[in-house]
């Protein structure tokens, strides 16, 4: 599309590179919630012993109001659970993570004479 | 001086997967009596079908020298996750972690079943927050009134019972 191309060529393109956490600079602290207005009873679906989640917990929204809680990291429950639950447990959460979007590294920097050869839409 | 060019760059989505990005800006030194000391800006897009996939093309038109933090958010079916990146403008390289930001829940309770709910929600100016409809990716924005007994600018944000909201704050990484 010409709109398109205009745009890029008015821009300078740009390499994305996914990397790890600590080659990421920071100048923010970043918090993220999830909010959902809902009814007490709603809570008492959270794991036993809590009221509120941390945040260490992977939340899934559910449009209904409900939601999934992935309880990961280090344990701060009281909990029950077993070594082998712990482990089982501990892997499905390596899977998850694992299976969560991924941003494909893309790279925008193009010779100039490359540029016109770029998709010309759909 | 040289003529300063905005930057793009491209992100290739997974299937059913929305992604949105914010730019962070630092408020300058003149301006920060009365100004929170960030402002977040959501960043234009084009898209484009490559394949299967649908491929963004972020903008950022006035980037600073010293580049910028950018948080990433992947809206999926059911599942939202949040990654923080960079601008590193002098390389013309976008850094993002491969280590989503953990996100706290919290309900508002709600006795009644309402369709409808209002939050009292005040734009704290130096702690900036934004709520982002999931569903739709697109933010709710407050409704500013001027409180009459405070003598203050307030901000209200409709909001709806049994729907989830993303909500993300930005603070200084000094405070505290």
């Amino acid at each position: 599309m010409g709109d398109l191309e205009e745009r890029r060529n008015k821009t300078e393109g740009c390499t994305v590179k996914v990397v790890n956490d600590a080659e990421v600079r920071k100048v923010v602290d970043i918090s993220g919630m999830v909010i959902n207005p809902v009814e007490q009873d709603r809570i008492n679906k959270l794991p036993t012993g809590r009221d509120s989640i941390d945040a260490t917990d992977a939340v899934s929204i559910g449009k209904d109001g409900t939601y999934a809680v992935d309880v990961h990291g280090p344990r701060t429950l009281e909990t029950t659970e077993t070594t082998k639950e712990a482990e089982a447990r501990e892997k499905a959460e390596e899977k998850r993570i694992a299976d969560m979007p991924s941003i494909t590294e893309d790279s925008d920097v193009k010779p100039s004479s490359d540029r016109r050869s770029e998709s010309e839409g759909r | 001086m040289g003529e300063s060019f905005g930057k793009h760059f491209s992100i290739t989505e997974p299937k059913n997967i929305n992604t949105v990005i914010y730019k962070v800006d630092k408020t300058e030194k003149e301006l920060l009596k009365d100004n929170p000391k960030y402002t977040i800006e959501r960043l234009d897009y084009t898209k484009e079908l490559v394949g299967n996939n649908v491929k963004k093309t972020f903008y950022v038109d006035d980037p600073a020298e010293d580049g910028n933090q950018l948080i990433i958010f992947s809206f999926g079916k059911e599942k939202v996750v949040m990654n923080i990146g960079y601008l590193e403008t002098n390389t013309n390289t976008v850094k993002i972690s491969n280590k989503p930001i953990p996100m706290t829940c919290k309900t508002l309770y709600n006795e009644e079943d309402t369709e409808y709910r209002e939050f009292s929600y005040t734009p704290n100016l130096k702690r900036p927050i934004t709520i982002i409809d999931p569903e739709t990716t697109d933010e709710v924005k407050p409704m500013l009134y001027l409180d009459k007994e405070t003598n203050e600018v307030k901000g209200k944000c409709k909001l709806k019972a049994k729907k989830s909201y993303v909500v993300f704050e930005i603070r200084d990484n000094n405070d505290e």
